[in-house]
Order: C-alpha cells, then structure tokens, then sequence
C-alpha cells in the first residue's frame, strides 16, 4: 500500500542543520495496523503528516498505492489523499461554527458528491456511531470522548483506506480512550489500515506493528 | 457548496459580533458616498430628458480656429444663429435661443437673493417642458418667470404674479409668471427665467459682425418631424459660410456642430461654456473621491481580518486536510467578504436616506429615474467592494500550511511592514484631525456671521416692506403701539447690496465710488452704530433730502478729509450736484459681505429711497404677538396687500448658516473618523495577538493588568502623539489661511481645536485601552498551553 525509502526531513536553522527524520525506510500493506512509540521529539508526528502528505521529506522517496508522492504536483497529490486517507487529529479539530452533522459532511462536499448522496452517507454515519440525536450541536456542547467520535466519523464518511490518528486519546480519559481503540480495532477488521501515533504501550498494543522511533531513526 | 460557504459565514459574523459591526459599520458608513456618486453618474446621463420632442431637439455648438491656429470647442454659438435657421431653412420647425448671465441678485425691498438667471426666447417655452403653474411667459422686456422655489422663498404665500423685483444694475422686473417645479437635471436650470427682450448685450452694438462674432448664446432647434437630420448639417454648413464670410477681416474661422440633446450630458469634449452639464473628466474626480474612502475603509476590512487570522487558521487547516483547494477556500473567504459589503450596502442605504431626509445639499442630486439601473449599479459595485476587500486575506489565509496551522506554530497574518502600517495609522489620524479642523474653522466663521451682533444691531429687529410713500403716517401708527421701541426707515438693510454714488471733497475733485444707503435718524439708532466724531444726523419729519450726512472712516479717508473729528462740518458732493455736510462719522463696520473690505460708505436722509421700515421692539416681546399687532395697524392702511415682513437676525442667521453643508461636512468627517479607529483598531488587535504569548509569560512573571496594559498601548500612544503634533500645527494654518479669506472673522478658535483634538484623540486611546485591557485579562494558562 505505502513504502517510504530513505526519507530524511531536516530544518535549517542559521547554518546549522536540525534532523527530525533520518533515514526512514517502512513499508505497510493494506488491512495492517500500525503504532508509531517513542518520546516527544522523535519526529512521530512528522513522519505521520509526511505519509498523510501533509508534509514533504527533505530527501527520499515515498510511493503511495503505486503512485510516486515525492513526483507528483500538489493538485494530484491532494487528490490521492482526498480519495484514500482520513486524519483524526488529539485535539479533535472540528470546525466550531459547524454542526455535528455539517462537520462529518465537509469533506464530501471537497469530493463534489451530490447533496443527496451526501445525505445518505451522513445519515449512515451518524447512525453507526450512534449519535444522530447530536447531529445539531456544535462541537463546544459535545464531551471530549463525543467530539472524537465525530472527528473519526468526519474521517471515515469519504471511505478511506489509510486511517491516521494523531494521539487520538491524548486528550480523553481512560475509559473514554479504551473505547476509541475498540473502535479502530473494528475498522481494522472491516479493511481499514490505520496508523496511529500513540504514547501509550496499552494502545500502541492495538496494533498488528509497532514501530519505535528514536531522535528521528526508527529502532528496530 | 456556496450555502455551505454562506451558513459558515452568517455564523462567523454572528459569533464575532463585535469584530462583524466594526466591519460592517465601517463599509457600511463609506459606502453611501459611492451610491452617491454612482447616482450623480446616472444623474449626468438623465439630464434634460423630460422635454417632449427630445429626438428632434438640437443644440448649435461652434468650433472656432483663431487666426494664430489655436483651436476651441464651446458649447456656444452667434446670437444670430438661431435666428436665421428659424428665418431660412424649412428642416426648422422651430428655433430659440438661451443666454445665461451670472452673478444676478434681486431684491424685493427686504431681502436681496444671489439668483442663477438665463434670458430665453419665447420660443423657449413651446421647445421645452418647462410649464408655467400662474402667470404668463416672459416676453415684454424687464419681465421673468421665477421658478416655484425662488417665488416661495421671495413670495412665501403672497400671489408673486405682477410684483416687482429689483436687480441692482438693470432695474425693476416684473414677475409674469411662476413655472412648476422642474427637474434639477438639466442645462437650463435656474431660478428666474428673463425674457430675451431684457437682454443688453456687454457690447452694446447691435451690428451684424457683433451677432455673429459674440459666442454668448445657446441655440436650439426643433427639427421638422418627418425631416432627416443632414438637412439641418447642409443648412449648419451654409450657416458656417456665411458667419465665416463676415469673420474674414478678423482672421478667426467658426465651424458650427450640431448636438442631439440627448447627447450633450456627459460632455465628452471637454466644450467651453457648458455650464449645468458635467464633462466625463469632472464625473470622474467626483467619483474617485468616493472610491479613495472606500479603499480606505477597504483596506481597513483588509487589515483588520488579517490580525484576526490566527482564528480563521484552524479552520482553514481542517479543511485542507479535508481535501479543500486553496481555490475553494478562496471563494469561501471572499463569500464572507462579499455577504459583509451586502450587510454594509443595507447599512449604506439606510444612511443615505438618512442622509436625504436631513441633509439638504444642493448641489448632490438625490433622485435618478432609472431604479433598475441604479440597483444592478449598487449591486455590482458592492460585488466588487466585497471581491476586493476579501481577495487579500482570502489568498493570505488559504495558503496557511496545514501542519503549522494544527500545531499552533503560526503568528497572525499581515500584509506590508509594520513600519508601512504604522504610518498608515498616522496618516490617517492626520487627515482625521485636520478634516475635523477645518470644519471647525468653517463652523466659527459662518457662526460668527450668522450670530455677530458687533458690526451693527440684529436683534428685535423687524423689517416690513413698504407699498408707497404713506410711510410717516405708517410710522406715526407702529410708534403709538406699546410694543414698539423705535422705528427708522432705510432704501436697503445692511447685509445686502447697496446701491451707489459717487462722491468728491471739492467741485474740481476727483469722484470715488461709495455706497449709498439712504436712512432716518431712527434707522442709525436701530443699528446702534459708534461714531468716532460728531453725532448722529437730526431728526427730521418733512419729505425732503437733508443736506446732512453719515459717512464712515473709509469715506473720510479716501476723499482725503484728514482726521475724523476734522471732517465734521466739511462739505462734499454727492453726484457733482450741491454740496452736504458732514454730521457724523462712523466707525468702520461690515455693512454688506463678510468677505470684502470695507469701501466708503455715505448716508443720507432721502425720503425718496425710503424702501424698509426698521422697527425695533421692546426686549421682551413676543414675535406672534408682535407681528399679529403690526398687521392689524397695516391692514388699516392696506386693506387689499399682505404685510411683507421678516426677523432681521432670523433672516441674516439662515443667510449665513449654511445649515445643510456643515451638517454634510460633519457627517463626511465622521465617517473618515470612523475608518481611523477601525484602522487603529486593526493594528492593535494584531499587535496584542502576536505578543499573547509574551503577554502570559509576563502574566506568570507577577505583572498585573495594568502594567500590561500600559506596555501593549505606549506603542500606539506614541503614533498618536506623532499625528496630534502634525496636526495641531496644520490645523493652525488651515484656519488662519480660511478666516482670512474674510475681511471680518474671528480669531482662529483654539480653544475649540484643542477641545475637537482631545475628543478624537481621546476616543482612540479608549479604543487601544480597551483591546489592550482585553488582551491583558486573558488567562496565562489558555495562552500558553500548546496542546
């Protein structure tokens, strides 16, 4: 599904030159679940917008479904992810003057469905997650753990292949927290590959993979 | 998709109330000044499309080449022109002619009135829809027709048909007729309407040359219906040989031009001699005026969004990672601007109608004919004033990174360098000030004429009008009436035009010119005018000319008569006829225009100019009482006329208060004002985002509100006190250099720049305080924490 190659990603500050990521090799085939571990600073959360194409490497190769990203112009590399990746952010990031409902319906709208597929698609949704009675409120009346959910609902509603959370539990309580890893675990087993940045060893334990990371080299 | 865009943007505006009303408010107070000027552009394009055979109307203008080559182009054309289209061409229904002559004042025996006047034809009447409402077209010499305004304001109630007005250097007029009101667009307009028989020309030769040489007049043609225009092109051709022929000697060539009426407004030209009718150039510097406002309260718009970024970034990361294109987030950003400049056309409009109701400036036309015209105008200008305004920070705030924006690593955008900004903020200030300034100047100086009570007495003063020479039985009647303190008579009021003479300090002297007032003993002391030497002129009952006069300083010192108190006595002449000696001399004082020096001034007792009686009241008597009693005694005497009358210091204050224009000039002040604030409120609303962070790290260091406060506003305090030095001084000369313009003014008021300065400057400090203060409370803990 994805390989990255060689992928290094430096700031320069004056002349000198700060590594995130050294020399990242990593491949994944669909269906895998993946937990990138390793201490603040190891470039988890880099490598992660770099694979959700949020980021460009400084250096090296990255292909996506057969598709060279390191090669491809901003317009087709936007609509490779559009089609195939959903983001789930720790701090949830819904748009706040946006109701549940208009909130899981923004990227359809990106994708140029109708407004009566979208409909249905929002409804399905909604109903999955069990939360059709919230569907008018606007983010700041919903808990942590509810506004998550919308955020993982808003991620899947385009059907993507690649799930990427970024400490999706960071900021919910344990309970709350175990019941958003049953719910990727789920996914996992619809088809959905994940991949999830996490601090956590019980959550990283999710995953089918951990990956270390370490100053920016993965640990093996 | 667009709804979605517009449900997130009445959402944004109404979550940010405050932030959406300074916007709104802000383009919605710029705004009515462009629908104005849109209108006076449509405006130009109605003139003079009422009259009936539009299509077959034509004006005569004429190109000339002088005899050293160089070219003009008037709207103009020889006196005779019309004349002989009308004599020799069958295509000529019909033909007139219009003069327009400036500078007119009439007079009705209590007020004189500045009038726009134009000589016609009669013809001119059956050419064009001015219809009479009493009375008859002006055909007879000194006759005119006044238009239904300029009757009320000399007439009030009173049937003006049959009366007279007097103009100073052509006599007395009879009004023949009062026209309907009509529309203000148009070429002809004017306020009285004289017959062409009136007209003496400045030349006074009648020959042929003169009527063909003297470019004064407007022609007009009616072409024959059924005609084809090139007839009238071959009769202008042979017209144009003939004026030529009879300009050989002079070197000078003339090339007459047809002109469809419809097609005189706007002047494409740039014709001579086109008053009325506004050239493309001139639309265009009226309409840039609007536009500069807008741009500023534009870039205001601009800025202001852009230092509230940082709470628009969040989103605009979500949505990218959604898999928005920057072009989608562009169209939803200007959509947001573009609803704020519709909110703010809403608020325009209403201001402008505000501005109708209230304020009444002549010279602004409020009215157009085409309302589907004007609309797709307001709209498709406030599409664009909302494209503009939003295209900058939509571009700006679409090209956020995602990753940077999630991360919390952004600054709040900005466009220019500070400095650039900061000069803004002054520039604008300056202009504020100064602006402020000015109508303040203008304020003390036309308060100080319509309430200066220094030059002569204005209060308890009542003008009546006088019918025949009955006035000392009249007087006898008014003087018995308990309310009455004294009664003068005077030929004019002071405050008007006087008419004039000549005098000279011997019989082989020189004559000067000197204005003539003719006036009692009573009428003086009225006015409670200051001698400097001798007295006052003695009382006297007979209808004879009294061979003692009144002169001011000037008068003795033109003709020469030495020292005041030296000239008491003397004898002068008055129109190289029997000598008169002085009795008195006045202190000099502004007894007509504010704005001219003072010239020789001579009165004189002359029962035969006696025109106004000058009554004066006691202190405290009412004017419904009063005026009721002086009626009663007049219609003893007349039974069948209507007392003319009117409060000298009402009728000085309305001539002299242009009530309208201030009232214009401080409504354009302040907006200008409005859009300085918002300019500082932009800036400093950046300001305390980007140092939000600094702001809770002193916070946790210990320091309190205050201090806080004081760091975040001493920097915007310092621009203010850069503008209030630039400004002060500038105000200064700006006032100097208007008062000046008067020969009579008061002492440039800086007790009331000082007071203006501190009110200006004052509510924009409040406005830093406030944001400052705002900035201040928030709690270190929210600003600091990064995720």
């Amino acid at each position: 599904m994805l390989e990255l190659k060689g992928i290094y990603k430096w700031h320069n500050t004056g002349s000198n030159r700060t590594f995130i990521l050294k020399d990242i090799n990593f491949s994944m085939k669909e269906g895998e679940f993946v937990s990138i571990m390793g201490p603040s600073g190891s470039g988890k959360s880099t490598l992660l917008n770099i694979i959700g194409m949020l980021d460009e490497p400084s250096e090296g190769q990255y292909h996506f479904m057969f598709e060279p990203v390191h090669q491809l112009k901003e317009k087709q590399r936007s609509a490779l992810y559009k089609k195939y990746i959903g983001f789930v952010f720790q701090a949830y990031h819904l748009i706040d003057e946006l109701t549940v409902y208009e909130n899981i319906e923004t990227p359809l709208i990106y994708q140029g469905i109708g407004s009566s597929e979208r409909k249905s698609m929002v409804a399905d949704m909604l109903d999955r997650f069990n939360i059709v009675g919230k569907k008018d409120l606007f983010p700041s009346q919903l808990s942590g753990g509810q506004q998550q959910l919308v955020g993982i609902a808003r991620a899947l509603i385009a059907k993507p292949k690649l799930l990427l959370a970024d400490e999706p539990t960071g900021n919910l309580n344990s309970k709350q927290g175990e019941e958003i890893m049953q719910l990727f675990s789920e996914l996992n087993k619809e088809g959905v590959a994940i991949i999830q940045v996490t601090h956590s060893e019980k959550n990283a334990a999710y995953g089918s993979r951990i990956i270390n990371l370490l100053d920016g080299r993965i640990e093996l | 998709m667009i709804k979605n865009y517009f449900i997130i943007a009445c959402r944004n505006l109404w979550k940010h109330k405050l932030f959406s009303f300074i916007n709104i408010v802000g383009l919605g107070l710029a705004i009515p000044f462009a629908l104005l000027s849109l209108m006076q552009v449509e405006a130009v394009y109605e003139t003079d499309n009422f009259h009936e055979h539009a299509d077959r109307l034509y004006r005569i203008r004429t190109n000339v080449t002088s005899k050293d080559g160089r070219k003009e182009k008037t709207a103009t054309s020889p006196r005779q022109l019309s004349e002989d289209l009308k004599a020799n061409y069958a295509c000529v229904e019909n033909a007139c002619k219009v003069i327009r002559h400036y500078g007119w004042e009439l007079n009705n025996r209590i007020k004189t009135i500045s009038v726009n006047g134009i000589y016609v034809d009669p013809a001119f009447f059956d050419m064009f829809n001015f219809k009479l409402e009493k009375g008859t077209i002006p055909v007879l010499p000194n006759t005119l027709v006044l238009s239904h305004e300029m009757a009320a304001i000399f007439f009030g109630d009173v049937n003006p048909v049959g009366k007279m007005l007097s103009h100073p250097q052509f006599g007395l007029f009879q009004v023949s007729g009062v026209l309907k009101p009509f529309k203000r667009g148009t070429q002809f307009y004017s306020d009285v309407m004289v017959s062409m028989a009136s007209y003496v020309p400045v030349v006074n030769n009648q020959s042929a040359l003169n009527n063909w040489t003297d470019l004064n007049t407007y022609s007009f043609v009616l072409l024959r219906d059924g005609t084809k225009p090139s007839a009238l092109d071959v009769a202008i051709q042979q017209l144009t040989a003939k004026s030529n022929s009879l300009l050989a000697s002079s070197g000078d060539k003339q090339q007459f031009v047809k002109q469809e009426l419809s097609k005189i407004s706007p002047d494409k030209e740039e014709l001579l001699n086109n008053p009325y009718v506004q050239s493309l150039s001139e639309l265009s510097v009226n309409f840039a005026m609007a536009m500069m406002i807008i741009i500023l309260a534009g870039f205001n718009y601009t800025n202001l969004t852009l230092a509230r970024s940082l709470g628009r970034a969040k989103e605009v990361g979500i949505r990218k990672t959604s898999g928005a294109t920057r072009f989608q987030l562009i169209c939803q950003f200007i959509c947001e601007s573009i609803l704020v400049a519709v909110f703010a056309l809403v608020i325009g409009y209403a201001v402008l109608l505000l501005m109708e109701q209230y304020i009444h400036v002549h010279w602004i036309t409020w009215k157009v004919e085409n309302q589907v015209t004007l609309w797709i105008m307001f709209i498709g200008f406030t599409l664009l004033v909302g494209i503009l305004a939003g295209i900058l920070p939509a571009w700006i705030l679409s090209g956020f990174q995602p990753v940077k924006v999630l991360k919390g690593f952004l600054g709040p955008a900005t466009v220019g360098k500070i400095g650039l900004r900061k000069s803004i903020v002054v520039i604008q200030f300056v202009v504020t000030a100064c602006f402020v300034f000015v109508i303040t100047h203008m304020y003390s100086e036309f308060n100080y004429m319509a309430t200066d009570n220094e030059n002569f007495n204005r209060k308890n003063i009542n003008h009546v009008s006088m019918i025949d020479s009955q006035y000392n039985l009249l007087k006898h009647e008014f003087e018995s009436n308990k309310q009455v303190d004294n009664v003068g008579f005077v030929s004019t009021p002071f405050g008007g035009t006087s008419s004039t003479c000549a005098i000279k300090p011997s019989q082989t002297g020189e004559n000067i010119l000197a204005n003539y007032y003719a006036a009692d003993a009573g009428f003086i002391g009225n006015m409670q005018l200051k001698f400097v030497a001798g007295k006052n002129m003695p009382t006297e009952r007979t209808d004879s000319v009294s061979p003692f006069i009144l002169l001011n300083e000037m008068a003795v010192k033109a003709l020469g008569l030495g020292k005041a108190s030296d000239a008491i006595g003397k004898s002068i002449y008055l129109n190289n006829q029997q000598p008169l000696i002085i009795v008195g001399v006045l202190k000099d004082f502004c007894y007509s225009n504010y704005q001219f020096a003072v010239q020789p001034v001579l009165i004189q007792h002359n029962p035969a100019s006696f025109h106004v009686f000058s009554i004066k009241t006691k202190a405290d008597v009412s004017n419904t009482s009063f005026t009721a009693d002086m009626k009663k005694i007049w219609k003893q005497f007349y039974p069948h006329d209507d007392m003319s009358y009117s409060w000298y210091e009402k009728e000085l204050y309305d001539r002299y208060y242009p009530g309208a224009d201030m009232k214009f000039m401080g409504v354009v002040s302040l907006i200008i004002f409005v859009i300085a604030i918002m300019g500082l409120l932009g800036m400093v609303t950046y300001t305390t985002e980007k140092r939000i962070k600094e702001i809770g790290i002193r916070k946790v260091m210990g320091a309190t509100v205050m201090s806080i406060v004081r760091t975040l506003s001493w920097s915007f305090v310092k621009l203010l006190i850069i503008a209030v030095c630039i400004a002060l001084p500038l105000g200064y000369l700006f006032g100097l250099f208007f008062l000046n313009i008067f020969t009579f003014h008061p002492p440039v008021d800086i007790g009331l720049m000082g007071l203006m300065c501190m009110f200006i400057f004052s509510l924009a400090i409040f406005t830093i305080a406030l944001e400052a203060f705002k900035a201040a409370r928030s709690n270190p803990v929210k600003s600091l924490r990064t995720e």
